[in-house]
Order: structure tokens, then C-alpha cells, then sequence
């Protein structure tokens, strides 16, 4: 699975970006989008599209972890959201990688059923990204704290990168 | 606009398709079909005698319905035609326009205009074969009057331009085409429907789980006119599904022709035996129907019954219970809850023939039925979810203005989830990608664009836009390429010319098209305002200049940047791809601008640079570069691009070459410190100059009327790319000024200075607005000034929900759009322009010096040196009228600013005062120019002497003259003028000579070597000098004994010393006081001289003679030589004593130095100069007390009595013999006469009171009064000096005495006023000394001693 993380502000500028692969199921945490070149490109005009949804949806329910919120059919691709109370939302776009699902072969079926890197829609998955969000909302939190940081502004600081790398291979 | 599969009500209208017949001018056939549009929505009440022909049962049209005519000149050949299943997607009604103009203009007669109009009517007919739907075919001849035979077959449209016409002709046509309704039915009755009309029996066969009857039935291929002749074969065995089938399409047909309620019944009909039959496909179309037919109903306002079809829907919840509703209000709530429910069931009947594939144009015509569906929920939601009038208004005219501020309370809400229509439209879009049509999948995206933009759902809106775009692309190319294969060309080859047929078509289209990349860049949130026309120039307008920023604001405060920069590439690659150059080129540009980190580039190097690569912005320079080359071969001559950064220009200054050419403002009144004279040399240091300090304050930099002057440019460039400026120069407003055009190249991300020029032509006001640059592809462009640096504010605090629509709009309420543009509040950035002054042509002067080798002087203290300085005015044409020489040296400088000290005492500022006034350091003469001339003509020369004396600390002198051209007489300049200067500076260095480290003075005894008697007739009384070293002190004293005021010297020994290497001759003067006025001009008349040769570092101590000095009032007010200040209050903290008696020692010394005078010369090198004795002589009290001369001055003469006279003649050792100047020897018990001489020195005559005081000498007071035995007197010893003594006269009083007894005596004198002395000054001044107004007292200041001693 292939992941891209973007924190956008509430005037929808990303502040944060991150793209990464899975390091579970001995993936090595090296993104494998399936639109290549036009990758970086291509997510970020699908999350910027899934705003749209997640202004919907963040009305319907007192949670902030909206789970999956839209999809991109073309590159099998979903998006999970996470909402702050001040309407920054933590968008992650998960990709399962087309090459496992392609030789896996009917041995590995039974277990990407379940496991993380494979299944995107699974209760697993579902609750390593809840996990994963919730890390990344406290550094987020501290990152705010942060008196040299400005509200609105890009968040630049390479601990807090290096931190939600961390993240996303412990859960990811 | 044809008929649009999309829209909500497709299904209700008629398609009526207008072609032309015979020949009609392409506007005038546009026009008549706007005409027939007007009346495309006919009212049914009007047409109450339109009845079906054979069935008057079906006319119950007392209600108010209308039919909707869908009136076009286009036809979508390419679109699948399922008829009957679409009755309405070709068109229906076919109208033939005839020209009347035209034809009667072509031809003469009537004859042959009919015979015209039959060729046109075979045409017509033969020309475009029936295909099955068609009901009516007509011609319409449209003519100003109604040919007299024309054919009853063509209808006639006046061409009068009114709606009432147009509504008659489609009258008519409602007419016909009712009756072709009929006849159709007529023809389709009892004829079996097959599920899908052009599918074959085959492909049918397999699909198990629709149940067909008949299943053999063949495929009613419709192939003749009027409408499909169906099989015969099947004619008799119509089945149940067929008949449901017929039903339903006879009820679409009713549906379409206005007769809603029948429609309403057939439908349902149809619908119930559809859904029992499990016709899926058929059961939908006929719910679909049924839902426009409710909606028409509730449209109209009238009550309708919820047919049972619609009230039990398959796998529904069955509550939609509501009863035979007898009100419009009920219905319309009824409706309200059963639209998403009917929506839902229509798309799940569709769902399940989806994987039917018959021929591969079903599943698209569904998957436009499925968006038609949505589109009817998503016109609701964009009424805010309820179903208003208006919603249903919009909905059944199928208007798409968004009126979302107007609620109607009046309305019913309808349940629908905004996400779960997005979903169900991206579904229905994305299994289109799999269409065998390729225009298909292209006209679903569009509609699913348009449809998400209706929904409000922006983002994704922009998303799939972004794929159109992109879809865009690639087909233009492709046509592109195919189009050059067929015109012979490679596409490779370059873009193909234009020709002339394509003129009229592009720029409509490219106006279109440019509309859709503006729409689709503000999906994105970068609000592109309207393309601008090509134009020659840009003006620079600070309000358009805002409108930008507030773009670039906008863009940057909110959004994903890279997002909107990757939407405006793929804008660029659609103006590419069409081409259509000019929009590309202004794209690109706006890429650039938006590419930018910041406005105004910081005056210090940051690390912002550009969003986007250098590699890019080089690539996007080139894209413009070759666009503009292009340009003119595709139809856009002149087109070039916007220059992307607006602050280009950030400052222009003056650029001031030199001093001498630098122009200083003054006022008028400045010119009172000149005289009649053309030039004038400042005398005075004490009155301002305002021509001799530079101003401190920056001026206004001031330019001369034809002369070239230079401007300091600061131009930003914030790309990473080198831009080529081509041509600049700059903008002026104002008096008329003749830029020079430059030719620059700005480096990358710098703020470059560049030097411009100009030249004013005439004097006024000059105002430098900006710069008109034109940059290299880019428009000529005029740019204002930015001086200050713009930033843009920090939003603290975010809103943190909702967002900024950033969208400029495209139609004409623009004003109220952009009003919207900007949330965030922001400095406007302000254009700063340069005020400058122009001034008539000035003369230019020139100084140089021809006896002075060098600029650099030597000169010992006291030293003085001359030369001449020449003042050329080197102008060709302007003579200058107004000259003013001055000074300016280190020393006067150093001692003004003494001066501004307030705490100086009186008498040195007097000091400091003199040595600025009476003896300056440089000194300025003119020499032989006649006060005459007025004018310095071009060429001419005036002469100056200067002379420069050697002062300590005098390190640089300057000589300046400033000059101008007044043009008129001083009195008559108003306003500020300017004047140049010139200077001639000097350097100075300044070696001491000789110093006085010492100066004392010492009275001279009166006693000294007295002589008896004789005194005053010596024979050598030389005046001459007299060599003190030489002849000793001897000489000295035979030479005070000879005069006979020697009593009246004192003697004034100064110490010298000579600091100059080399041994120098001095010679001091000190002569009387009398003649001061002469003092500088040669050897004094009468003088003591004293003359030295001074060893290098020795000092030699001089005594000079010099007499004593009277002042009758030595406690004056020390005047101040400046003449400003009027009103002198005493600031002196001294007591009074304190001052009066430094108010003493300065007039004294005053007095003093102007008996005395000292030159020195070096015998080797012949320099020479004077001695600054008033830096070395200082008085004490004391001193003070040796030099002055009392008022009163005593002298005394004691002679023998009358009557001893002979004796003392025959006896030279008499009864008295004077052995000093009042020490007298007198002989005991002998009479004699004390004379008591009063000089008055004064200038009043003064009354006195004289009082003798005898005594013993050496005692103390009470024995020395004890006289009585010792010494007698005959007369008062008080006595008053009768008369009063005149000026410079004498009084003398007599005592007779003798001396009794041997002793030694004193006899004191002193003198009292009578009457007090009154100060002449003393009130006026206030002065503490002076204030004292009392009788003076004067006293002798020696006694007059005698020694008596024995006879």
C-alpha cells in the first residue's frame, strides 16, 4: 500500500505533506503509486477533490475520525480523514499497490484479506490509520505549540516530519 | 441548443429542428430561429379548440399546460436513436425556413417566386430523408407580406420582429402537430414494441432475466415516413408488454404535446402492466415520465392524483399512502417526498438491464437517463433542498441562474444527500469511460461537471473539470494532426495558417472556450478576470494594478498553490492545443505572476524564490516568446503578452553628478544680503548668510531647462530568469520633458539600479510618475513607482469553517462578484512618484585662481598671503546676474561655534567676536571691476583678491561663490529661485612665530633719578627709538628724566618667544593713545619702538614704555559686535564687584592694544607678519591699577612765601626744594605756599570739594593728627574748587603752612563731587555697576610728602 498524507489548513492550503509506503508485510516504506509519474500530482487533486465530501460528512457525526470518506475508483484509491477542532483536516490517501493484488497469487488472498498493506476497506486498516492519526494529531498539537510556528503556515520542522515517518511505519 | 439529454425535462419536450430552405444568409437564419424561440413555450388555454381529430374525449383542456418546443438549428447525428424509447431525441418537428427577402430579391416576378418555392420545397423534401419520430415536416417563408399564391402546404411568418407572430406560426405547428401525435398513433397501434428498438432478436434472447413476450418478435426497424411501419406479421399478437409499451409511449406523446393528465393515465397504466411484466427498462421510462408529468402538474399549480404505481414502488417502504390529493399545495408535498424514492427506483430499474448491450448505445442513453434523473434532485438541492415554485420554475424552463439567496418559505423539503447524488453522477461517469462512443464519455463528463457544480460540491467539480481539460487536449491535438494530414501538411510543420473562412468562426469559439478556462481556473481558485483584448499599450492604473494583487492575494491566502499552477498549465496546453494564442499567452503570464513567493522584493537577499523551476519559468518564456512570433501567421497580430510583475519600477531618484551643477532653492528674501552690484563679497560674519551653509535638510532635487539629467532607476526582477527590458524610458507628467529610451537586462531575483536620462524642455513642475518599459514579448507597459515594501498580512486567525469561493465572474454582474473576490483585508500598496522642480537655464561659472600655484598654502602665524581668484561664467548662452562671493575657513567656523556658548562671558565673547570681525582669517576684495556692470556676460571674467591671513587652527579655507540667473531685478523675484555654487578650496597649514607666554606691567616711580628743577629744558629730548639692549638703563632713565610726562608712562614687559626654526626680527611699537584711529596705516607719528632679533626657541623679555591710559568710564557695558541681538539682558552670575572690575581690565586692555602693534620678519626668507599681541597680553586687577589714569589728577607745588621769594632766588638751597615729584624739602619755621593742582580728565565739568589732610608721616592715626604743635596751616583744609573745573582744566587751591618743627610730613589730598554724579547709562542698562549713584571721591594718589628739616 502506498500512502500520501496532507495536513490542509482550513483555507484549504496543505500544510504538511508526506508520501510513503507500507512497512508492514515487509514492505519497505517506499511509496508505489499506480499513476507513476504523475503521482504527486494526481493525489493531491484527489484529496483536494475529497474536500468537498469531507464538508459534508463533518456535519453528520460528533467524531474526529471520519474514517473513509471518498474513493477514486481510476487508482483504486481511498481517502481517510481526520478533522481538528479548528477544521485542519489530516487527509490520507491509502493505495494498495497494484503489483501484490496482480502476482499475489491465491496464496497470499487469505492474508491480504485482512492485513493492512493489502486491504484498504478492512477493520484492520481502518483502525492502524485511526491509530496513526491520532499520533499525528499530538504532534500536531505540540508542533502548534510551538511559539516560532504560525497558525496557517506551512509546518516545516524536520522533527515533526521525521516524527510522522515515524508514525506511519509503526502503523502503517 | 438542441435537445440536451440532460436536462431534467428532456422528456417533456419537442424537438423541432429548423434548416434552411433554399438560400438563407447564415445571421438572418439565426435570427429567425431566436424569432421562433421566443414562442417556444406554447399555452394549451390559448388552444382550446385543438382536439385529437377523432377522439374529443382527450381535450379536457380547460387547465393551463403548455408545450415545450425545443427550437434549434443543430442536429447531433451522432447521438444513438432508440426510438421509441426516446421519442424526443431527434427531432420531431422539421421546419424548412424560407428567406422571403431572399427570394422576392432574386426574383422579379411572382411566378417565378413560386416556381422558386416549389424547387425549394422538392429540395426540401428530397434532401433530407424522414426518419421515424418525424411528425411534422413543414416550410416556413418568412417575407414581409404573404406571397398572393403561395402554397397552403408553407406556412407564413411575417417578419415583423414580435413575439405575437412567432406564437401564431408555432400555434399552427401545435396544431399539426397533434395530428401528426394521432396519426402515429394511429400507425403504432396494435403493433408489437420490442424492448429495445435496433437491438437484435439475438442479444435479446440471452438477456433470461427480462421476460420479453413474444420473444421472437422481430425488431420494429422504422424505416418509412411518417412514422415506422411496423411489421405486419405481429400486428394481430400486440401482447401485453407491447400494449403496456404503446401505452407508455402514447403517453410520453401526450406528455410532450401538453395534455398532462392523460399523460399521467397512460403512464400509470403502462407502468402497472410494465412492472408486472417485469419490463424493467420500460417500467423506468415510464416512472421517469411519470415524475416530469407530477412535476408539470405541480409546476402549473394545478392538483393531481399520485398514480398507485407511484405510491407502491418496488422494494420501498410502502408510506407514501398520501390520498387522492384535491389541492395544489398537497400534491406538491406529496411530490416532494416521493421524488427521491421515484429518482432511487428509476435508477434501479435501470441498474438491472445494465449489463444489457444491444448494439452498445443503450447503456449510454441509460447512463444519460441516470444523470437526467440525478439532475433533477441536484436542481432541487441547489434551491436549497425544497422544492419551491421557483425550484420547480428552474426545473421545468430548465434555467440554471443560481438564485441561492432567495428562500420561499413556501416550499417542501425533499430529503436528498448532496454526496450520495456525487457518488451515483462519478459512478455513472466512470463506467462511461468504457463507452464504445467516444463523444459519449465526453458529453457525460461535461454533464457530470456541470451537475457537480450545481451541487455546490466545488472541488470535485474542479477536479473532473481538470480531467475535461486534459481530455481536451489530447483531442484537439488529435484533430489538429488529422486536420494537417487532410490539408497536406505535417503537423509537425508548425501551426497551419489561417484562412479567411476560419476568421468569423474563432473568435466566437475562442471566446467560448475562453470562458470554460477561466471557469476552470476559478475552479480552482485562481480568479482569472477576463481575457483582455489586444491591445497597444497598458497604462499604468493604480485600481487595476490593485485588482491584480487582490488576484495574487487571493490566490495565495487560501488554497493549494501547486494545485492552481498545475490547473493553469493544463489551461495553457488547452490554448496551445486549439491554438488560440493570445489567451495562451496572457495564461502564461498569469502562471508567472502567480508563480511568484512575493511582491516586492526585499531591499536584502531572502530565500523566497519562485513556486516554480527555473528550468520552468525559462520554458514558460520561451512558450511566450514563441506565441508572440506566431501570433500574427494565427490571426492575432500585435499580440503580446502582460509583463507578470507590476512593481517593477521600486524607486527613481536623481541621480546628482556633481556639486557644482547642483542646483540650492531660496527664498527671495535670501536676496536682501545683495547689493546694487552684480556680485558681492560677504563682509559681515555676524548676519546670516543664507548663501553660505549648505542646507541641511534633503531638498527637492531641482533640474535645468535644457540640460540632461540623469535618474537612478531600481528595477526588481523576482524571477530565477534574465528579463530583457527592450526599451525604457521614463513617464513624466507635468512641464515637457524628452525621455531618453534605454535598453537594460535584469539579472535574476535582483534589484538592479539603472541609470535613465531626460531632458526637461521648459521650467515648471516636473512629476516622475513611473517608467514606460517594454519588455521583451510583453506589451509596452507603463509601471508606477513601489517604493515601499508590500507584504502580505498575516491572518492570525483563520475561519475555521467554510470557505472562500474565489470565482470572477463571468457575466455581467461582475461588480457584485468581485466585491466578493477578496476576504482579506490589506494595505493597498502605494505608488510613490518624484516631484521635481524645473528651472530656466542657468549660466555655469567656473573659479580658478592664476597667481596661486597650488591649492595648498603655508603660512606662519600672522603671516598674510594675496592672490587673485577669477570667476568665468563658461556658459554659451546664459549670462549669470547674481553673484555672491564668501568665505569660509576652519577658524571661523571653530569660533561661531564658540560663539552658539551661552556661558561665555561678555568679555570673551567680544574677544571671539573680534577676532571673527576684525581680523578673518580669508578676506575678499574685488578688484578693478566697475560697480557698473550688472550682468556676467558668457566668457566674461570678474576678478577677486583674496587674501588669507595665518590665524592658529586655520587648517582649510574655502572661497564660494554662488550664482544664477535671476532674469529680473532682486526686488522683483517671487517665489523660490535657485542658485549654484562654485568653490575654491584652499588648504592651509598655519606654523607658529612668535608667542608672548608672559606680559606684566610696571609702573614707572615718578621719584625715578628726579632731577631738581631742571628738568624740563633738556636738550636731548629724542623722540627717536630707543635700543634698550644698547644703551642700558642708564640711557632709560636719562631719557624718562627728560620728559616731562614721564610720570604718565608705565612700562609694559612682554616675554617672546620664537617657535619658528629660524631666527626672526620683531619690532614692537607702542606709541599714544591719541592717534588709534591711525593705527594700521603705517608707522605711528610719534612712537616707542622696540626692535629684536629673536633666537629660535629663546625668549627675550621686551620693556616698552607705554603711557598710562585714561577711560572715564571704565565700567561700560562690554558692547557685543553683533548687531542682532537688540535687547541685552545681563546674564552675568558675577557680583558686581567681580564684573566691574572685569569690565575694568577690559576696556583697559582694549585701550591698551591699540597703543601697541608688533611685526615680525624672517630676514632669510623675507616673510613677514604681524604679532598677535592681543593673544598675549592679559590683564590683571593689578595691572589694571598701573595703567589707568585717575579722573582727578593731583599735583602739588609748594613755594616760599611772597616775601622770601628773593631769597630763595639768591639762594638756590632755599626754604623748598622739590626733590620728587610731590616730596618736597621744606626748612622749618618757614612760611610757604601749598599749591594743590586739580587736573579734570573728564568730559564734565566738575564741581569739586577739595580736602587737604596733613599729618605725620610713619605714625599711627592718633599721633599722626596731633599736629597742633608741630605744623600750622592758615586757611580751611575743606574748601570747595571755585569755579567748577572745565574739561581737561585745572583748579587750583592755596594753603599756606608751615612746618614747626622738624619732622616728616604728608599733606593727603582728595576731592569730592558736589553734587552726585548721575550715569548717563546707568538706568537704561540696568547694569549692577553702574547703578550706584553716588558723590565720587577721588584721592591723591600720592601725598604730598615734605621733610622739614632745620633751617
Amino acid at each position: 500500500m502506498s500512502y500520501y498524507f496532507v495536513i490542509i489548513s482550513p483555507a484549504d492550503t496543505p500544510l504538511f505533506e508526506l508520501t510513503f509506503g507500507t512497512s508492514k508485510a515487509g514492505g519497505d516504506g517506499v511509496p508505489r503509486f499506480r499513476n507513476g509519474e504523475t503521482a504527486r500530482y494526481m493525489n493531491q487533486f484527489i484529496v483536494h477533490a475529497a474536500l468537498d465530501v469531507v464538508e459534508e460528512v463533518q456535519w453528520l457525526s460528533p467524531n474526529m475520525w471520519l474514517k473513509v470518506i471518498d474513493n477514486y475508483a481510476p487508482t483504486n484509491s481511498h481517502i481517510s480523514c481526520f478533522l481538528t477542532g479548528t477544521n485542519v483536516r489530516f487527509m490520507l490517501l491509502h493505495q494498495p499497490s497494484a503489483i501484490t493484488t496482480a502476482s499475489a497469487g491465491s496464496r497470499s488472498s487469505t492474508i491480504s484479506s485482512t492485513s493492512i498493506p493489502q486491504n484498504p476497506t478492512s477493520p484492520q486498516t481502518e483502525e492502524a490509520i485511526r491509530q496513526f492519526m491520532n499520533e499525528v494529531f499530538e504532534l500536531w498539537v505540540k508542533t502548534l505549540m510551538n511559539p516560532f510556528y504560525t497558525i496557517g503556515k506551512p509546518i516545516k520542522s524536520p522533527v515533526f516530519r521525521q516524527r510522522v515517518v515515524g508514525a506511519g511505519r509503526k502503523w502503517l | 441548443m438542441g435537445y440536451n439529454p440532460f436536462l431534467p425535462t428532456a422528456g417533456a419536450r419537442v424537438n423541432v429542428l429548423c434548416v434552411p430552405a433554399g438560400r438563407v444568409a447564415p445571421g438572418r437564419f439565426q435570427k429567425l430561429i431566436s424569432l421562433l424561440q421566443t414562442a417556444a413555450v406554447v399555452k394549451l388555454k390559448l388552444e382550446e379548440s385543438l382536439k385529437f381529430p377523432e377522439d374529443g374525449s382527450y381535450a379536457s383542456s380547460n387547465e393551463e399546460k403548455c408545450i415545450f418546443y425545443d427550437i434549434s438549428a443543430t442536429r447531433d447525428s451522432g447521438r444513438p436513436h432508440l426510438f421509441p424509447l426516446e421519442t424526443n431525441s431527434r427531432c420531431q418537428i422539421l421546419l424548412g425556413l424560407i428567406d422571403g427577402e431572399r427570394v422576392e430579391d432574386a426574383v422579379d416576378n411572382t411566378s417565378d417566386v413560386l416556381s422558386d418555392l416549389d424547387t425549394t420545397k422538392t429540395t426540401f423534401t428530397q434532401q433530407l430523408p424522414p426518419h421515424p419520430g418525424v411528425l411534422v415536416r413543414r416550410l416556413i417563408y418568412c417575407g414581409k407580406e404573404r406571397p398572393a399564391s403561395l402554397d397552403p402546404d408553407i406556412l407564413f411568418m411575417s417578419d415583423a420582429d414580435s413575439t405575437e407572430v412567432a406564437r401564431d406560426v408555432m400555434t399552427k405547428i401545435s396544431r399539426l402537430l397533434m395530428s401528426g401525435v394521432a396519426a402515429f398513433m394511429e400507425d403504432l397501434k396494435d403493433q408489437p414494441i420490442s424492448m429495445v428498438p435496433g437491438a437484435s432478436s439475438q442479444t435479446l434472447a440471452r438477456t433470461g432475466n427480462t421476460p420479453i413476450p413474444s420473444s421472437a418478435s422481430p425488431v420494429s426497424t422504422p424505416g418509412k415516413s411518417p412514422g415506422p411501419v411496423p411489421p405486419s406479421p405481429e400486428t394481430q399478437i400486440q401482447s401485453d408488454t407491447s400494449r403496456g409499451r404503446f401505452k407508455i409511449i402514447q403517453g410520453m406523446y401526450h406528455l410532450q404535446c401538453g395534455l398532462w393528465s392523460d399523460a399521467l393515465d397512460l403512464l400509470s397504466d403502462g407502468a402497472s402492466i410494465a412492472q408486472n411484466g417485469h419490463d424493467h427498462l420500460w417500467h423506468g421510462k415510464a416512472l421517469e415520465s411519470l415524475l416530469l408529468c407530477m412535476l408539470l402538474f405541480s409546476w402549473t399549480g394545478s392538483a393531481f392524483t399520485v398514480p398507485q404505481v407511484c405510491r407502491f414502488l418496488p422494494n420501498r417502504n410502502g408510506n407514501f399512502q398520501t390520498d387522492v390529493s384535491s389541492t395544489a399545495g398537497d400534491s406538491r408535498k406529496a411530490l416532494a417526498r416521493l421524488m427521491p424514492p421515484i429518482v432511487e427506483t428509476v435508477l434501479e430499474l435501470y441498474d438491472k438491464v445494465s449489463n444489457l448491450d444491444l448494439g452498445g448505445s443503450l447503456q449510454d442513453v441509460l447512463r444519460e437517463s441516470r444523470v437526467r434523473n440525478v439532475n433533477i434532485l441536484v436542481f432541487v438541492k441547489r434551491s436549497g433542498g425544497v422544492l419551491t415554485r421557483d425550484c420547480l420554475d428552474q426545473l421545468v424552463r430548465g434555467q440554471t441562474k443560481t438564485q441561492l439567496d432567495l428562500v420561499d418559505s413556501d416550499g417542501e423539503t425533499v430529503a436528498i444527500s448532496k454526496a450520495g447524488l456525487a457518488n451515483i453522477l462519478i459512478e455513472t461517469l466512470q463506467v462511461s469511460q468504457s463507452s464504445n462512443d467516444l463523444t459519449h464519455s465526453t458529453s457525460m463528463l461535461v454533464a457530470v461537471v456541470s451537475s457537480l457544480s450545481i451541487l455546490g460540491l466545488d472541488r470535485k467539480h474542479a477536479f473532473y473539470l481538470k480531467q475535461l481539460m486534459q481530455k481536451f487536449i489530447s483531442k484537439l491535438i488529435e484533430a489538429r494532426k488529422v486536420g494537417a494530414s487532410e490539408a497536406g501538411i505535417h503537423p509537425a510543420a508548425g501551426l497551419p495558417p489561417v484562412s479567411h473562412a476560419l476568421h468569423g468562426i474563432i473568435p466566437e469559439m475562442a471566446i467560448g472556450m475562453r470562458t470554460m478556462l477561466s471557469l476552470a481556473a476559478g475552479a480552482y481558485g485562481v480568479p482569472l478576470p477576463s481575457f483582455p483584448p489586444s491591445r497597444q499599450f497598458l497604462l499604468a492604473d493604480i485600481n487595476d494594478i490593485v485588482g491584480k494583487l487582490q488576484i495574487w492575494v487571493a490566490e495565495h491566502s487560501s488554497g493549494d498553490l501547486f494545485l492552481k499552477l498545475d490547473m493553469l498549465r493544463t489551461c495553457v496546453s488547452v490554448c496551445e492545443a486549439l491554438p488560440d494564442v493570445p489567451a495562451g499567452v496572457y495564461l502564461t503570464s498569469t502562471i508567472l505572476r502567480a508563480a511568484k513567493q512575493v511582491i516586492t522584493l526585499p531591499k536584502q537577499p531572502s530565500t523566497t524564490p519562485p513556486l516554480i523551476s527555473a528550468e520552468e519559468q525559462s520554458r514558460l518564456l520561451d512558450n511566450i516568446r514563441r506565441g508572440v512570433s506566431a501570433a500574427s501567421r494565427l490571426g492575432a497580430p500585435g499580440c503580446r503578452a502582460e509583463y507578470w510583475d507590476d512593481f517593477l519600477v521600486r524607486d527613481v531618484q536623481v541621480f546628482e553628478r556633481d556639486d557644482s551643477s547642483k542646483l540650492i532653492p531660496h527664498k527671495p528674501s535670501d536676496l536682501s544680503v545683495r547689493g546694487s552690484g552684480l556680485t558681492e563679497t560677504i563682509r559681515d560674519p555676524f548676519i546670516y548668510n543664507p548663501f553660505s551653509k549648505p542646507k541641511s535638510a534633503v531638498t527637492a532635487p531641482v533640474l535645468v531647462a535644457g540640460q540632461l539629467a540623469t535618474f537612478a532607476v531600481l528595477l526588481q526582477n523576482p524571477l530565477e530568469v534574465e528579463v530583457e527590458v527592450e526599451d525604457i524610458a521614463l513617464v513624466t507628467k507635468g512641464c515637457g520633458f524628452v525621455p531618453s529610451h534605454h535598453s537594460v537586462v535584469l539579472g535574476p531575483v535582483s534589484m538592479q539600479t539603472f541609470t535613465l536620462s531626460g531632458m526637461p524642455t521648459e521650467e515648471g513642475d516636473l512629476e516622475v510618475v513611473g517608467c514606460r518599459a517594454r519588455i521583451r514579448n510583453c506589451y509596452d507597459q507603463e509601471f508606477l513607482v513601489f517604493r515601499e515594501d508590500w507584504h502580505l498580512p498575516m491572518n492570525t486567525k483563520q475561519s475555521a469553517a467554510g470557505r472562500v469561493r474565489l470565482r470572477t465572474s463571468r457575466t455581467a454582474d461582475a461588480s457584485e462578484e468581485t466585491g466578493k473576490l477578496i476576504s482579506v483585508q490589506f494595505n493597498l500598496p502605494t505608488a510613490t512618484t518624484l516631484q521635481l522642480k524645473v528651472v530656466s537655464a542657468q549660466p555655469r561659472i567656473a573659479v580658478k585662481s592664476n597667481t596661486l600655484g597650488s591649492s595648498a598654502i603655508m603660512l606662519l602665524e600672522g603671516e598674510s598671503r594675496v592672490f587673485d581668484l577669477d570667476l568665468i561664467n563658461e556658459g554659451t548662452d546664459v549670462p549669470a546676474d547674481f553673484i555672491l562671493v564668501a568665505a569660509e575657513d576652519s577658524v571661523s567656523s571653530r569660533l561661531q561655534e564658540a560663539l552658539s556658548n551661552k556661558d561665555l562671558s561678555a568679555a570673551e565673547l567680544y574677544e571671539i567676536q573680534n577676532q571673527l570681525a576684525v581680523t578673518p582669517a580669508v578676506d575678499i576684495k574685488k578688484k578693478g571691476l566697475d560697480e557698473s556692470v550688472k550682468i556676467l556676460e558668457p566668457g566674461q571674467t570678474i576678478t577677486y583678491e583674496v587674501t588669507i591671513v595665518g590665524r592658529p587652527g586655520l587648517v582649510s579655507a574655502t572661497v564660494q561663490a554662488d550664482y544664477a540667473y535671476l532674469g529680473s531685478p532682486s526686488a522683483e523675484v517671487k517665489g523660490t529661485f535657485y542658485t549654484r555654487q562654485v568653490r575654491f578650496p584652499i588648504a592651509i597649514t598655519v606654523n607658529g612665530s612668535v608667542e608672548i607666554p608672559r606680559c606684566n606691567i610696571l609702573s614707572v616711580h615718578s621719584d625715578f633719578a628726579w632731577e631738581s628743577g631742571a628738568a624740563s629744558n633738556g636738550e636731548e629730548d629724542s623722540l627717536g627709538p630707543v635700543q634698550t639692549r644698547s644703551t642700558g638703563v642708564s640711557k632709560l632713565s636719562h631719557w624718562l628724566r627728560t620728559r616731562y610726562d614721564a610720570g604718565e608712562c608705565c612700562m609694559l614687559s612682554l616675554d617672546l618667544r620664537n617657535v619658528w626654526p629660524q631666527p626672526l626680527s620683531i619690532d614692537i611699537q607702542a606709541r599714544k593713545p591719541k592717534s588709534d584711529l591711525t593705527l594700521t596705516q603705517g608707522p605711528p607719528p610719534e612712537a616707542y619702538t622696540v626692535i629684536e632679533t629673536l633666537q629660535p626657541g629663546h625668549v627675550t623679555r621686551v620693556v616698552l614704555l607705554v603711557p598710562l591710559l585714561f577711560i572715564e568710564n571704565p565700567h561700560a557695558q562690554i558692547p557685543n559686535l553683533e548687531m542682532q541681538k537688540q535687547f541685552v539682558v545681563a546674564t552675568s552670575k558675577l557680583s558686581a564687584e567681580a564684573e566691574a572690575v572685569s569690565r575694568e581690565s577690559f576696556w583697559y586692555r582694549e585701550e591698551l592694544l591699540k597703543c601697541v602693534r608688533g611685526t615680525w620678519k624672517e630676514e632669510s626668507s623675507g616673510r613677514h607678519g604681524e604679532i598677535d599681541l592681543r593673544k598675549g597680553i592679559r590683564l590683571s586687577p593689578r595691572m589694571v591699577d598701573v595703567l589707568k589714569m585717575d579722573h582727578v589728577d593731583f599735583e602739588y607745588i609748594l613755594e616760599p612765601c611772597d616775601e622770601e621769594a628773593e631769597e630763595v632766588e639768591s639762594d638756590a638751597y632755599g626754604a623748598v626744594k622739590q626733590i620728587g615729584k610731590s616730596h618736597f624739602i621744606l626748612k622749618s619755621e618757614r612760611f610757604a605756599t601749598l599749591s594743590v593742582k586739580v587736573h579734570n580728565h573728564t568730559q564734565d565739568t566738575l564741581p569739586l570739594l577739595l580736602r587737604l589732610q596733613p599729618a605725620l608721616r610713619h605714625q599711627p592715626h592718633n599721633i599722626a593728627l596731633d599736629l597742633s604743635r608741630r605744623f600750622a596751616w592758615s586757611g580751611v583744609l575743606q574748601r570747595a574748587l571755585q569755579p567748577a573745573i572745565e574739561p581737561g582744566g585745572t583748579g587750583l587751591a592755596e594753603l599756606g603752612i608751615i612746618a614747626l618743627v622738624q619732622g616728616e610730613y604728608e599733606i593727603t589730598a582728595s576731592v569730592e563731587e558736589i553734587k552726585a554724579h548721575r550715569l548717563p547709562r546707568a538706568a537704561k542698562t540696568g547694569d549692577a555697576t553702574g547703578a550706584v549713584s553716588e558723590r565720587r571721591i577721588w584721592h591723591a594718589r600720592s601725598p604730598c610728602v615734605i621733610d622739614a628739616v632745620a633751617e
